[in-house]
């Protein structure tokens, strides 16, 4: 087959359309630019060549998200019903929400008694975590989304104690300024699998001989398109950085002229990173001191450095990680540097940590919530969210315990099942809004792509009617702004009443103006004169708003120094340093009892006897049974794929048998046994070795 | 259309670009940035209608010891086997090696003949979100893939 002419990548159909319709996706934090080709008899969604983000690609959960949001199981009507055993009957939302509001009001007048739990977990819209958080504000005892959001400054605010102010806009950087890394060192997750979008922009810098390291415990296909993946053991991450830390300080390869001006507590991070040594920490992280002491010498070497988080922000909560991380840019002289700095993605300028008294010991986690003296009384979520909690049967029953669940979501699911109200929202595609978080630190304006489905009602007309029903004389703060609909207003009261984006406004945010292309506009910005197309950069982007990285903006505060931290200083005493696991080190490797996996150290491979059949009273495997061994020490021990071992423990005689797998997922110098249920019980003896004789037959049933 | 796969583990090609036509058609898929994300499968269901009983995801993989695992499954394909059939259309193989040709007569890919018409890509390679899928005259592909093996070479070094 040939073709004449040259094949363009134009992101558009074959059909003939009008001129299509532009928006932003807000199914996870990339926050991709959209367009929307709807047409007598098409209906099609492609990538915004012009957006900054995506350059036109998008991924597969977008691409024909219109199958569910317009297809069946979507809800539509609004249901009450009397328990949670009863049928749904449909209702019209003013019953739906006089329901409400009658169980709210009385828990109301029962003061000191109600919480009125909103989990956000981080997945809502902007319109919903603003609204929603006014609406439980008006309660005296309550509890918002904000409560349960971690803020990418930590629980405890480890990052905000190192940098003085919100880390967020002194540490950050955007997609652009990842080819610009010498090294970028991804922290845990699996952003290829999360948002393939934003980790197309680390592969384009690895494919520009950058060194992309991948440090986690998920691996998947982020460990495999890195340059360098340290796969370690699921909770260890911390202790790998503090470790990769502890190397950087005994190599001396840090920047000592940054460290000297720019840093302060550098002997308190020394001396409680001693501990720390890479051949200390290895047995616990599942791999060799030699991987750590690579990954030491590949990330000292490397300026500018930029650290990554791998997960949206909004997932994680461990100050140790947030803080050892942010650490190791600053020891290695890169942030505020083009390339270099500490990014988390996902953060937005509104979700900060509420100003409240810290003595609420659930403050961060609704299942803690659950299981407190404070157990609410009365529920109001969006999403699913009784599926995705976590702490087992304690947790489901203090949660089946509950007086009363309303759902707000568009699709049927665990919770509603829990739940006395059903409340159909409309989807983020079907309702206008801001964008507030994205890994391009930048604010963007989302219009209404389709139509209203159903009788479906946006988050803030829900929560504002709601607010009506049961305090008629509270009026939202945003109700003054000139603004023509509430959307709006509400964007346009936080744009103003927050200082990192008092100087955006909502037309500079209106990407849909003829003449300007989609993007956004970089946050933080205090300056209305800034909002105008980045000009101070190598590559000219079309992103509105002055990058205050590398840029310096008079308006705001601290712009005199190098890092517009209050003293001007980087505090490395704030960083929290993380905890050994409370067991010895030999028991540490058996980690056996409640495990569906069984470690053995291996020391050595003894002989290679020829097969013989189990002796009796010995446990024997089942046909099919394998051992899994990492390849490394697999290779060390001259064992391949599909070899029958005996591994026989010295001090307690008792010897099993299985077949040799080659598989990466097990830690090195360990064996990881499938333990079948009644079919043989391994004693695990504290610090003993076992022996593996390995058969010569092989033989893979 | 011919298909050429290329990685820094892999780096076999089905058929030897030099024997093309400088306007044949040609796949390239860059198996080092392919993340399996199944965005062809779903521009291609996109473009064709919603039935997906025929169209199948792109999925690559190499393995840790150099082999490719599975390497095409293009969208479309037929479903007798995992290479890509252009047996109706093509001159790939040049007989059905699961003897489907007789009890197969389903739709299979047609790569994107409207699309092609107005000079576009096909719905995959428009869709590739990590833009590790190109289709293109010959002449074409030859510079995305010295551009490739530029990548591969490392960083140039100018001395003053």
């Amino acid at each position: 087959m040939r073709v004449n002419s040259v094949l363009k990548k134009k992101q558009q159909p074959t059909e003939a359309y009008s001129a299509p319709r532009r928006g932003v996706c807000m199914n996870c934090t990339a926050g991709c630019g959209l367009k929307v080709f709807r047409d007598a008899g098409m209906e099609k969604i492609f990538g915004d060549e012009n957006h900054q983000i995506n350059k036109g690609a998008l991924c597969p959960k977008i691409v024909n998200i219109r199958r569910c949001t317009n297809g069946g199981g979507r809800l539509s009507v609004p249901c009450v019903r009397e328990t949670p055993a009863s049928p749904w009957r449909e209702c019209s939302w003013e019953e739906a929400l006089q329901t409400i509001a009658a169980r709210l009001a009385r828990l109301r007048e029962k003061a000191g008694s109600a919480v009125i739990a909103l989990p956000g977990f981080g997945t809502e819209t902007f319109d919903y975590f603003v609204s929603a958080s006014w609406f439980s504000g008006l309660f005296k005892n309550s509890a918002g989304p904000e409560d349960f959001t971690p803020s990418a400054l930590g629980n405890s605010g480890a990052l905000a104690r190192m940098f003085g102010v919100s880390g967020t806009c002194l540490a950050m950087n955007t997609p652009r300024d990842w080819s610009k890394s010498k090294t970028i060192l991804i922290l845990g997750g699996d952003p290829a699998a999360e948002s393939p979008i934003s980790f197309g922009a680390l592969m384009d810098a690895r494919d520009r001989g950058n060194t992309v390291v991948y440090l986690g415990s998920a691996g998947g296909m982020t460990a495999l398109r890195a340059s360098l993946a340290l796969l370690v053991r699921p909770g260890t991450e911390a202790l790998a950085l503090a470790s990769l830390v502890h190397g950087l300080v005994r190599d001396g390869l840090v920047h000592a002229e940054t460290l000297s001006k720019h840093t302060t507590g550098l002997d308190f991070l020394k001396a409680g990173l001693f501990p720390f040594a890479p051949e200390a920490v290895a047995p616990f992280c599942g791999v060799h001191t030699e991987q750590l002491e690579q990954c030491i010498a590949l990330v000292g070497q490397s300026s500018p450095l930029h650290v990554q988080i791998g997960s949206p922000a909004f997932t994680l909560n461990n100050d140790s990680l947030l803080s050892l991380g942010a650490a190791l840019p600053v020891l290695r002289g890169s942030i505020g540097l083009p390339g270099g700095g500490f990014n988390m993605k996902g953060v937005s300028p509104f979700r900060m940590p509420a100003e409240k008294p810290d003595n609420q010991s659930w403050r961060g986690s609704f299942e803690r919530l659950l299981l407190s003296a404070q157990k609410p009384a009365a529920v109001l979520a969006q999403g699913d969210w009784a599926s995705r909690l976590v702490g087992g049967s304690a947790v489901r029953e203090a949660l089946k315990g509950l007086g009363f669940i309303a759902h707000l979501g568009c699709f049927d699911n665990a919770t509603r099942k829990l739940a006395l109200v059903s409340l159909p929202l409309l989807h983020w595609s079907e309702y206008p809004g801001l964008v507030d978080r994205n890994d391009g630190r930048a604010l963007q304006w989302a219009p209404q792509l389709f139509e209203p489905f159903g009788q479906s009602r946006s988050p803030l007309e829900i929560w504002a009617a709601l607010a009506g029903l049961i305090f008629p004389e509270a009026v939202p703060p945003w109700d003054q702004r000139p603004e023509e609909s509430p959307p709006r207003k509400l964007a346009g009261h936080m744009l103003a009443s927050n200082p990192l984006t008092a100087g955006i406004t909502l037309e500079a945010l209106d990407n849909y103006a003829p003449g300007l292309p989609s993007g956004g506009v970089l946050w933080p910005a205090a300056d209305k004169n800034a909002l105008d197309f980045e000009r101070s950069r190598f590559i000219q982007g079309n992103v509105r708003g002055q990058n205050i990285l590398f840029t310096q903006n008079s308006l705001y505060p601290c712009h005199d120094r190098r890092f517009p931290t209050p003293d001007g200083r980087i505090h490395l005493e704030a960083v929290v340093v993380p905890a050994f696991p409370p067991v010895a080190k030999s028991q540490a490797l058996h980690s056996a009892s409640g495990s569906p996996l069984l470690d053995l150290v291996i020391r050595e491979a003894v002989g290679k006897i020829p097969d013989h059949p189990s002796l009796p009273g010995q446990a024997s495997a089942a046909p099919g049974h394998t051992a899994g061994i990492h390849p490394e020490t697999a290779a060390d021990l001259g064992i391949s794929r599909g070899l029958r071992l005996h591994i026989r423990n010295p001090e307690t005689q008792s010897q099993i048998t299985a077949y040799a797998d080659i598989c990466w997922s097990v830690p090195p110098d360990t064996l990881s046994l499938e333990a079948d249920p009644g079919s043989f019980l391994f004693p695990v003896v504290g610090g003993s070795s076992c022996t593996v004789e390995v058969s010569t037959a092989v033989s893979l049933p | 259309m011919r298909v050429i796969y290329v990685s820094t583990h892999y780096n076999e090609r089905g058929v030897a670009l030099r024997d093309a036509h400088p306007d044949d058609l040609v796949m390239l898929l860059d198996i080092d940035r392919c993340l399996g994300c199944g965005t062809c499968f779903q521009g291609c269901l996109a473009e064709h209608g919603p039935e997906p009983a025929l169209a199948r995801p792109i999925a690559l993989g190499v393995r840790a010891t150099g082999r490719a695992s599975q390497l095409l499954n293009l969208p479309g394909a037929c479903p007798a086997c995992t290479s890509p059939c252009p047996y109706a259309a093509g001159s790939f193989w040049t007989f059905c090696p699961a003897d489907r040709v007789n009890a197969y007569s389903g739709e299979i890919c047609d790569k994107c003949v409207d699309r092609l018409a107005q000079g576009l890509m096909p719905a995959c390679a428009t869709r590739c979100a990590m833009k590790c899928l190109y289709v293109g005259r010959a002449v074409d592909i030859h510079f995305a893939l010295a551009e490739k093996r530029l990548r591969n070479m490392g960083e140039a070094e100018f001395l003053p």
